[in-house]
């Protein structure tokens, strides 16, 4: 058998001389790696945001960069760049008084003009086409003096202070920009714990400390920020310590990661909310009595406790409850009784093979839903189709891929295709006017796409006075009233089928302290220490 | 070797023992049996499905999900409390359909472009060759998932992909038998005895190169059930609620530990196929190409 | 030989064009506007005819045709809008990502297979035999997604010998090359003793044993050679499985090659970098043809004549 053990023997040389060209990542003491759901293509705060790289991009954007504000791990605006604030009287000057001895991460000290400049850019139109509603209502940012920025909006805006601890709002070095013009997005500046080693745009982001920081020592030498769209993937990594901290990890891993003695599962109510938003324009959805019927016909509690295993609430309004503003409106319980005799009400009563039929025609639904926008987009929708089924109604299921979802909403009314569409909205700014604003706020006409998310063409002349004099106070219990006007309305005329909002979880290592996560989805990791 | 059935004289006797031989040879052997057996239970399955499922494969129970397999439901259910022995028959169903539907356009489609390019030659068989060659330049998957962007997703699609996929390998295959048998001295004798071409091709050439390229198709179709279950694991498959055993594999992985049964039932359910599909050819390959593991070797 | 190479590769040209106007009319059928999803979601109906204007999709169909093919032959794929860089910038990076698993697949699964095609061709009735017959009888019919999974689930959830996922070393690339050579060495395995049975039993193979001329000698000098011929054929054809079945083990695994940017491309409706990807397959594939063509004719000098 001497043949047998050389052909061996040759194929086994053969196997090792592939050894592969790629090197191990160079793990050295106190590197932190970061699993994350979606690339992270782009670094300026002011680019043209994908929807898609949401929260990625920003996630990298908080450790290179700091604001003048931001968000603590209870939403509460703390200072950051800015050591205090203050509004005028008609709430339109906010004044924001700057720290000292910071220095950009090229050493260029930090100073109001340039703050400002920074500021204005974001607020330009021309400059920065994402996230306009949150920078519109700003008129103008200047620096009286080398210690202060003052921002100037067009009418009184009670969320400025929002859009200041805003992602967008973060200050990048105006002199940087100038010279890399629109390659900036890739040679990011900050004044952040953190700045870029190496980047593998759209794989993997190294980023290595930032001895001149202003703030806390940064607690690690290296972050990593590796993208790992695959979940399951992401939750292996966590379990064997290859990552330190994971995003998006889907709730029915979250049993077996407690389980594992290394890992701390960090799970909070988030502030995006989900429903199935109904096409007004199709009869017979525009039938309240239908709308409501549809509303009592799902069990959210099932739902939330059979798919998200208990990692999701039940909505009482539009909004979130923690986002500012919420206040519970009423439920709408499982009680398919109550549907099917509302949908009797309405004129639709049980036919052949139990599908609801009204002058001879069968009550026919079309859902539409994203094959992974959202965490368990598909079988949310499968689950209301079965439901619906239950009542009466003929339910079919169309699924497409995230990237074409948005042209299926962000159309005119003529165009629209669903009756119902499984749509989640997080107001990452944290305020529940945002939220209100976007879903609810009528359209200006109907012969464009809608102005920001408002594709079910609702349209109610009250709720959009209340959402302009809400916009417009700065005292937060007064436009707490408006906005609770707004939800109590919106709740009771029933354009969606509300549903749930979802909690944010991310699994982070036990040997890793001060991981702050966010309820509109951030995984801060500024303050991170080993 | 030359295949009895070939020759002129022997028409009608020689056909019947070839199907006669076929069947012989479909349980010849312990794993041919196997094959065949494996996949006539596939196809009852999928014939029979709705009535064979023992519950509706679309009802949820959202109070039962994830349950391990057990009397109520032998193979588990899945994350939506919905059976999953009944998802997998009717998936039987779609799969199979898919497959079979989609291979025998293949067929259709493969045969008379290899014969013609095999026989022809020159020009015709280049003209041919690179319409053939240029689909076969696409890897299987790729083109796929292009033509599921195009059409949308569904069952036309997924036919359409298998019969994409499987067709040029399918002619390129018949086209390289024919060349191979056009220049054997068999075929040279029927010319010189005044056959014309459609006499050599119908009675000489198709008879050699059916039965092996049977066996190339079958081996095709148990890849094409990858290629199908391959575009469900990545969500470009049928609509849901339809069962299909690629898109259930998909959703049971996020489960992995926490109920690792229930990738286990779509993930056998395409290996059985597969491994059917595969024995079934290996059997008629000892129909048609006996000489292939005979082991009369001289070393 | 060189002629014949020569006249393929010129053969090859018409066939590369014909490819890739087949690839450039399919993706002007895809739905879903690419002008909307690189100019975002808030775009104003200007910004997006701007950027329509700008990826020069408002050009009658003929001209973006010759756009198309004048930009690729300069290595210009457009741009793709996930990654926000050149495609061609982002295929040249992770190319050799793919061609690491590739190589490292196609390596295992020879080292596994032609052996055990030999041993079991030599011993067709031994107990060798009929394990490798049943070994591939097995691979061959798992879908690699699940062997992907199932190995993940017990080398490195359970057992922790390897890392789960990501791109690296030998460790890395350990599992997806696995799971993607299953399939390969049932393939390489079975052409092989296929073949070397047939090669036995040739008259000048039996005339040199009854020659007394030793098995080992036999058997690697003069057998193996000409069955290997059929193996490598059949590694041509299993080239579209190795550039495309990495697909999906390369997003399982983490392993941030060409195969995981095209499935994050066609999610994202990546126009350009699908198309790219697409191309850069197909003419990958092509070469990789010529390839197997011309030591078949090296072999067989008849194949020149046609």
């Amino acid at each position: 058998m001497r043949w047998t053990r050389t052909i061996v023997a040759a194929c086994a040389a053969a196997l090792l001389a592939v050894v592969p060209l790629g090197g191990v990542h160079a793990q050295g003491a106190r590197t932190l790696l970061f699993a994350q759901s979606v690339p992270v293509t782009a670094l300026d705060p002011a680019g043209a945001s994908i929807y898609l790289v949401y929260p990625a991009g920003y996630e990298a954007a908080f450790l290179i960069y700091d604001g003048l504000v931001r968000f603590d791990g209870q939403m509460k605006i703390v200072p950051e760049l800015a050591r205090s604030w203050s509004v005028s009287a008609d709430g339109r000057m906010w004044t924001f008084k700057l720290r000292t001895g910071v220095t950009f991460q090229d050493g260029t000290p930090l100073s109001a003009r340039l703050v400002a400049a920074d500021l204005q850019r974001q607020a330009n139109p021309q400059t920065n086409q994402s996230n306009r509603p949150l920078w519109d209502p700003v008129s103008s940012v200047t620096a009286p003096d080398d210690q202060t920025v003052l921002i100037t909006t067009k009418a009184a805006f009670g969320a400025l202070l929002n859009t200041v601890a805003h992602g967008s709002a973060l200050i990048a070095s105006p002199q940087a920009i100038t010279q890399w013009g629109a390659e900036y997005k890739l040679h990011p500046l900050g004044t952040g714990p953190y700045k870029v080693d190496r980047w593998d745009v759209g794989t993997e982001l190294a980023l290595v400390r930032n001895p001149a920081y202003w703030g806390p020592k940064p607690g690690f030498d290296r972050m990593v920020l590796s993208n790992v769209p695959d979940a399951t993937t992401r939750v292996a990594m966590l379990q064997s310590g290859q990552a330190q901290v994971a995003e998006a990890i889907p709730p029915e891993n979250v049993a077996e990661l407690s389980r594992v003695p290394s890992v701390q599962m960090i799970v909070k109510p988030a502030l995006r909310t989900f429903g199935m938003g109904m096409n007004l324009n199709h009869p017979p959805l525009d039938d309240p009595k239908v709308r409501l019927a549809l509303n009592y016909a799902v069990n959210k509690d099932a739902i939330v406790r059979a798919i998200f295993h208990g990692q999701a609430t039940a909505l009482t309004s539009p909004i979130a409850p923690q986002t500012v503003g919420a206040t519970a409106v009423g439920a709408y319980p499982f009680d398919p009784a109550k549907a099917r005799s509302l949908l009797a009400e309405a004129g639709w009563t049980p036919g052949p093979q139990k599908i609801a039929m009204k002058n001879g025609r069968p009550l026919h639904l079309t859902l539409l839903t994203p094959d992974g926008a959202y965490p368990h987009d598909v079988e949310v929708t499968e689950t209301v189709a079965d439901y619906l089924r239950n009542v009466g109604v003929d339910a079919t299921i169309e699924k497409v891929e995230p990237a074409v979802f948005w042209d299926h909403l962000l159309i005119p009314p003529g165009q629209l295709t669903w009756d119902l569409v499984l749509f989640g909205f997080n107001p990452s700014n944290g305020d529940g006017g945002y939220h209100l604003d976007s879903l609810f706020h009528s359209n200006p006409d109907r012969l464009h796409r809608p102005w920001v998310w408002n594709f079910t063409w609702y349209t109610n002349a009250q709720v959009d006075g209340w959402l302009t004099d809400g916009a417009h106070a700065v005292d937060p219990r007064v436009r707490a009233q408006f906005y609770g006007n707004v939800q109590r309305r919106v709740w009771s005329d029933a354009p969606y089928l509300w549903l749930y909002g979802e909690d944010v979880i991310v699994g982070a290592s036990r040997s890793v302290k001060n991981v702050e996560v966010l309820p509109i989805i951030f995984t801060v990791l500024k303050f991170a220490q080993p | 070797m030359i295949d009895g059935a070939s020759l002129p004289e022997r028409g009608a006797p020689a056909r019947r023992t070839l199907a006669r031989r076929v069947l012989r040879g479909l349980v010849s052997t312990p794993l041919a049996a196997l094959g065949t057996g494996i996949v006539l239970l596939y196809l009852v399955c999928a014939a029979a499905a709705p009535g064979l499922a023992p519950q509706n494969p679309t009802a949820q129970d959202l109070s039962a999900t994830l349950a391990p397999p057990g009397a109520a439901h032998p193979f588990g259910t899945d994350s939506l409390g919905r059976d999953l022995l009944s998802r997998v028959v009717v998936g039987a169903r779609v799969d199979l359909t898919i497959t079979l539907v989609g291979s025998a356009i293949a067929v259709l489609v493969a045969f008379p472009l290899g014969l013609t390019a095999g026989y022809l030659g020159g020009r015709v068989d280049r003209a041919i060759a690179a319409v053939v060659d240029s689909a076969l330049t696409f890897p299987t998957l790729v083109l796929a998932i292009v033509l599921v962007s195009l059409v949308g997703n569904g069952l036309g699609t997924m036919i359409a992909a298998v019969a994409a996929t499987t067709a040029p390998a399918l002619a390129r295959m018949v086209r390289g038998a024919v060349v191979n048998l056009a220049t054997s001295e068999f075929v040279d004798a029927a010319r010189a005895s005044g056959a014309g071409v459609l006499r050599i091709v119908f009675r000489h050439l198709l008879p050699n190169v059916a039965g092996r390229a049977a066996v190339y198709a079958t081996l095709l179709a148990s890849q094409a059930i990858l290629t199908i279950t391959a575009l469900g694991f990545l969500g470009l498959g049928v609509q849901p609620p339809t069962p299909e055993w690629g898109t259930m594999l998909a959703n049971s992985r996020t489960y992995l530990a926490a109920a690792p049964y229930v990738m286990v039932s779509p993930g056998a359910a395409i290996a059985g196929l597969v491994l059917g599909l595969n024995l079934l050819g290996g059997a008629l390959q000892q129909v048609f190409d006996p000489r292939w593991g005979t082991g009369q070797t001289a070393v | 030989m060189l002629r014949y190479a020569l006249g393929r590769l010129l053969q090859l040209a018409p066939h590369a064009l014909l490819v890739v106007s087949l690839i450039f009319v399919l993706f002007r059928l895809v739905p879903g506007d690419p002008a909307v999803i690189a100019a975002g979601l808030t775009a104003t109906p200007t910004q997006i005819a701007a950027m329509r204007h700008a990826l020069g999709l408002d050009q009658p169909l003929w001209t973006q045709y010759l756009t198309f093919l004048w930009r690729l032959v300069h290595g210009d794929l457009g741009t793709s809008v996930t990654f926000g860089l050149p495609v061609a910038g982002v295929v040249a990076r992770r190319v050799a990502r793919t061609a690491e698993l590739a190589a490292a697949s196609l390596g295992l699964a020879i080292a596994i297979g032609v052996p055990s095609g030999m041993l079991s061709a030599v011993r067709p009735r031994g107990a060798w035999s009929q394990l490798v017959t049943l070994g591939v009888i097995g691979l061959l019919a798992v879908p690699n997604f699940w062997l992907g999974l199932l190995l993940m689930n017990l080398l490195a959830l359970r057992a922790h010998w390897l890392p789960v996922a990501g791109t690296g070393g030998i460790a890395f690339l350990a599992m997806p090359a696995a799971a993607v050579a299953a399939r390969l060495v049932a393939v390489i395995s079975q052409t092989t003793r296929a073949s070397l049975v047939e090669v036995l039993t040739e008259d000048y193979i039996r005339t040199a044993a009854a020659k007394g001329l030793a098995r080992a000698t036999l058997l690697v000098r003069h057998a193996l050679r000409p069955a290997l011929i059929p193996v490598v054929t059949v590694i041509g054809l299993q080239a579209g499985y190795l550039l495309g079945g990495s697909l999906v083990i390369e997003s399982l695994f983490g392993w941030q090659g060409l195969g995981q940017a095209m499935v994050t491309a066609v999610s994202t409706r990546d126009y350009f970098l699908v198309q790219g990807i697409t191309v850069f397959y197909v003419i990958a594939f092509l070469l990789l043809n010529l390839l197997v063509d011309l030591s078949y004719a090296a072999w067989d000098p008849r194949v020149r004549l046609d």
